[in-house]
């Protein structure tokens, strides 16, 4: 048996165990390094952590370089004295302490405003990576890209993945309205193509693997693989040689339906002849294919993590957005006695209870999250230095404080040196908008943009200084 | 009605021509540009969510609006479509988009408004690799399996001339209309291509169920660069029947129909339209879709009601809740009920959980069972569980979300925006938390115009089925005492007073406005697309139609057809296409 089936049967089997890294596998060694060595791809995550945080809690005291982490992303081992049961040594982890010299806590920032009657959930997910305001008749169209997709086609064109957007929840059902009659295309999406339509999310582990890994599969039959490649491009040569017996005839309000179609075919063409493995030398997951289990507790979220972890380790994707659960979701988290929704907790309206729960729910995540981040911090990248280095990490929410859904005094994390930010600080940006953020993040990658989203028409010179 | 244009918001209320009717609408625009739906709807549509008050007729002021069919935009099969479609043209219990394909958009409510239903690269992984799974599994049928024979008419090791009876037996069912030489030539020369007739015919028929000409569907015009209207040719009739009505491709008899010419006629059509309709199950399709999704029957299914507050709802309730609102409107679609008993209907169906729910007894099992409402406080869309539910909010009711509901879905009169910096909070933290709700709302009339022009009728709906807690369970009392619903609504005889739901729906079931409100939501869903001005007379001419034949929503199907907006086309012009 090989060691990638010994250690992935261990790895997704057991109850709450991680996806475990294998040691290299020299069958697994590029078959093209990527650019010379010295040369590391540049990286960005949007990371959603769904209806807000407990901001003092949260906030860290202190500016600059002396500051002091709240008790959310503060030590481990936090005594609740909340009247519930002890919070469970295995659901604890590390405090982003171990990875401080990597972070740039950023208070005070604020985000387009919801506009429409109520929404403030659906508004706040819609405008995350895009700063902009969510018309609810449009859903699924906000009018212009977000960050993420901005990026992926300047610096994500040469993965087999320009843009990876993923979600550690289902959508909802179908036919449903998303928070207070927002479609769940704006509420439930935080990535939108250059036309402003939503982009469709990976919802499932086993659709997560095959779209970032499916070529560095070391247990997959070559010759099938490369059959079944070779089959998906005589379908996508054929339909489109054969699109162009509609193309005459076509009027005017149906041309550019057929123009969008075959464009798409193209992308998955290029996909496709990209897939086999462009990659840096990294070690392939193993294939989980079950859906999400919440009820496990960290099983879901160390998935997310590893699977990502790896994707840009791989550099199978070099554009991740990743919404860990739906706003307004009604998630239980039953594993650390914080029982009900996780959105109706977040509504806390004085109660201590709610409070105390809240206070375990942004705690527990913020120690998968440190986990995650001193995961990429031990990741070798192709230019000696880790995936971190490479990598930048926006982490925020749909809304500041879950209670008030408001939209200033948002709780945002950066994380890593993709963008060379100034980082081991916490710094206070009084109402800077989200879009002079992704415009100096733009830039920092080396965009030639000029504005972003309602209000990014200035870049923050304070993230680097 | 005449919307008054300006900088900013401005709020008027309806005018209506009916003698004493409600006046129910707020309406406003903000100049054309910011008008709620017009983005990403197709030129020459961008009037905005018509309202019902802009009916057209009778109204002094208005700009006589000219007819015009709009104009028809293109449809992908949105998730519910593929697999339909795929299930009768492959007789598969596979359900590949329901499994995986991203999910399709809800705009103007429907999930078949095409400008939404975009085609992205990962659509097309999807389609390639269901097409691989479907095309698989028709290969591997026995030789002898129905749903092979259909497409293998001949034997495939025999030469080129089966291989293209092949391919073109699915192609013509899988594109719904007869296929040309020419268009099968490439399919024909990539199977032979392969290194096997196998393989050569995996790769033909998958490409056949991956083509543009599967996923979406086209009609096409014989001089695209000409606007003028024409009839469209039967298959596209058919197939723009089918999937309004069935949600999947013509069935043998109707594609029979559209070849012989049938639906040429008004007749012709209109015997199809019924055959649909009056099938065993033949109104499913439109219950689970058009229903649905119109009286946003399914948002019950992901409100979370706080479990402190509502400890007795769960799963089980829910469920029979959305099977409750379904059943309710299958009986309307069957067309013995006119629309205005939508409102004072009194029978709805209940099983027993329901109804101990309810307040009702004497009901058991688990299957819903259609009793009467007289006497139980029940009756009618305003006391439906699933309504009541998914327009509150986790703790308490939000009389708000349920005058918008009404005024949006049943009198396409959708309120406008609050103004901007308006603080929506008024619970926990905004010092209104230890007033009623009903004194809470009473702040809308005291912050002057700007909310009450929209207000003071939301509220009123809203506080009138105050008796219907955040689950829609009866009540007398709040916490903060005994219910008030007495309310009164505008009208054009000063405001008409009403005490609870009874008398707010016999108020409502008066409104001349919804019944065009339905058949503007009709419309919306069956075309795809927005009903904008120039098509009012349009809409008008159904409504007619609709009266004459009862007025309900069967009527208003069959309208809907046989009229021109239905059963004709035509290009854009220029202008009409957004650059």
């Amino acid at each position: 048996m090989s060691i990638s089936k010994r250690y992935g049967r261990r790895a997704f089997l057991g109850g709450g165990a991680v996806l475990i890294g294998l040691p290299f596998l020299e069958t697994l060694a590029p078959r093209q390094a990527l650019g010379q060595a010295g040369a590391a791809p540049k990286r960005f995550l949007g990371y959603l952590y769904p209806n807000g945080m407990l901001m003092d809690d949260w906030r860290p005291t202190g500016t600059g370089p002396n500051f002091v982490l709240g008790k959310t992303m503060g030590p481990s081992g936090r005594v609740f004295g909340d009247n519930r049961t002890p919070f469970p040594a295995s659901q604890d982890g590390p405090s982003l302490e171990l990875v401080r010299s990597q972070l740039l806590i950023v208070s005070g920032m604020q985000n387009t405003h919801q506009a429409e009657t109520t929404g403030d959930h659906a508004g706040g997910v819609g405008a995350f990576l895009t700063n902009r305001t969510v018309p609810k008749t449009v859903a699924g169209n906000i009018g212009g890209p977000s960050l993420d997709f901005v990026l992926s086609q300047a610096i994500g064109k040469d993965t087999k993945r320009p843009y990876f957007v993923m979600s550690g929840e289902g959508s909802r059902p179908a036919g449903s309205l998303c928070d207070s009659g927002f479609g769940c295309g704006v509420a439930d999406h935080i990535s939108f193509d250059q036309n402003g339509a939503n982009l469709p999310r990976v919802e499932n582990p086993g659709d997560m693997f095959d779209q970032l890994f499916m070529g560095l599969d070391p247990n997959a039959n070559a010759q099938a693989a490369a059959e079944r490649k070779a089959r998906d491009k005589s379908v996508l040569d054929l339909v489109t040689a054969e699109a162009t017996t509609l193309e005459g005839k076509l009027s005017r309000q149906d041309r550019p339906r057929l123009q969008e179609y075959l464009e798409s075919v193209r992308e998955v063409e290029r996909r496709i002849a990209s897939s086999t493995g462009t990659g840096i030398a990294c070690t392939a997951p193993t294939r989980q294919s079950t859906g999400f289990n919440f009820e496990n507790g960290r099983a879901t979220i160390d998935i997310c993590h590893e699977l990502m972890a790896l994707a840009f380790q791989c550099d199978a994707t070099r554009v991740i957005s990743f919404m860990w659960g739906n706003s307004s979701n009604g998630r239980p988290h039953n594993f650390i006695d914080a029982p009900g929704g996780h959105h109706d907790i977040s509504h806390y309206g004085g109660n201590a209870d709610s409070i105390a729960k809240l206070r375990r729910i942004d705690y527990w995540w913020a120690r998968r999250f440190a986990e995650f981040l001193i995961r990429l911090q031990g990741m070798k990248d192709i230019d000696g230095r880790t995936v971190l280095d490479n990598t930048l990490v926006f982490q925020s929410s749909d809304v500041s404080d879950g209670d008030r859904h408001n939209h200033d005094d948002m709780p945002v994390l950066l994380a890593g040196g993709g963008a060379n930010f100034s980082r081991g600080r916490h710094i206070v940006l009084k109402d800077r908008w989200f879009g002079e953020l992704f415009l100096t993040v733009g830039q920092a990658f080396g965009l030639p943009m000029q504005s972003f989203g309602e209000h990014g028409t200035q870049t923050i010179s304070e993230l680097s200084a | 009605m005449v919307h008054a244009r300006g900088v900013g918001w401005t709020w008027r209320c309806a005018s209506s021509v009916a003698l004493g009717a409600l006046l129910l609408a707020c309406t406003s625009e903000a100049g054309s540009s910011a008008s709620p739906g017009a983005a990403g709807s197709e030129a020459g549509n961008s009037a905005g969510a018509s309202s019902a008050g802009s009916s057209g007729t009778g109204t002094s002021g208005a700009t006589a609006a000219v007819a015009d069919i709009g104009v028809p935009p293109v449809s992908r099969l949105n998730r519910t479509q593929y697999d339909n479609t795929v299930r009768d043209l492959l007789q598969t219990k596979l359900h590949p988009a329901a499994d995986g394909f991203p999910a399709d958009e809800l705009v103007l409510g429907f999930d078949t408004i095409a400008s939404a239903l975009r085609v992205q690269p990962e659509h097309v992984e999807k389609y390639l690799a269901a097409a691989d799974t479907l095309v698989s599994e028709l290969m591997a049928r026995p030789a002898t399996d129905p749903a092979r024979t259909k497409y293998f008419t001949c034997d495939v090791n025999s030469g080129a001339a089966c291989l293209t009876t092949v391919i073109r037996n699915l192609a013509s069912a899988a594109w719904r209309r007869p296929v040309t030489d020419a268009e099968l030539a490439p399919y024909v020369a990539a199977a032979q291509a392969q290194s096997s007739v196998d393989a050569g015919l995996s790769v033909a028929l998958r490409a056949v169920l991956t083509s543009a000409k599967f996923i979406y569907r086209w009609e096409l015009d014989s001089n695209p660069d000409d606007a003028t209207p024409h009839p469209l040719n039967g298959n596209e009739l058919a197939t723009r029947l089918s999937y309004a009505l069935w949600g999947t491709q013509p069935d043998a008899e109707l594609r029979q129909a559209a070849d012989s010419g049938a639906l040429a006629t008004r007749e012709g059509l209109l015997a199809q339209a019924r055959r649909l309709l009056d099938a065993s199950n033949g109104l499913t399709p439109l219950v689970d879709t058009f229903g649905a999704q119109w009286l946003n029957v399914n948002q019950v299914n992901s409100v979370v009601p706080d479990p402190k507050e509502y400890p007795k709802f769960d799963a089980t309730l829910r469920a029979a809740m959305v099977g409750e609102a379904k059943a309710f409107i299958r009986e309307f679609l069957q067309g013995k009920l006119p629309v205005s008993q939508l409102f004072t209907a009194d029978f709805s169906y209940v099983n027993a959980r329901l109804a101990d729910h309810y307040g009702m007894t004497g009901i058991t099992g688990d299957a819903l069972q259609r009793v009467s409402t007289t006497g139980t406080h029940r009756g009618g869309l305003l006391t439906l569980g699933s309504y009541l539910t998914a327009t509150s909010n986790p703790n308490r009711t939000s009389p708000v979300k349920r005058g918008y509901f009404v005024l949006d879905r049943l009198l396409c009169s959708p309120p406008p925006p609050p103004p901007a910096n308006v603080n929506l909070n008024i619970d926990q933290g905004s010092g209104l938390e230890n007033l009623s709700v009903r004194d809470r709302l009473a702040m809308h009339e005291k912050k002057g115009a700007a909310c009450a022009a929209c207000h003071t009728t939301m509220d009123a709906i809203g506080l009138g089925l105050e008796n219907y807690d955040g689950i829609g369970a009866y009540r007398q009392a709040d916490s903060f005492g005994t219910i008030n619903a007495a309310a009164s609504l505008p009208s054009a005889s000063g405001n008409t007073p009403f005490n609870g739901a009874t008398e707010l729906a016999n108020l409502l079931a008066n409104d001349e406005h919804t019944l065009p409100c339905v058949v503007q939501k009709l419309m919306t869903f069956s075309l795809g697309r927005e009903i904008g001005k120039p098509q009012i007379p349009m809409k008008d001419a159904i409504v007619v139609d609709t009266k004459a034949n009862g007025s309900n929503l069967r009527a208003a199907l069959e309208a809907l057809v046989v009229s021109d907006i239905f059963r004709t086309r035509r290009a854009a012009t220029a202008s009409e296409v957004a650059p």
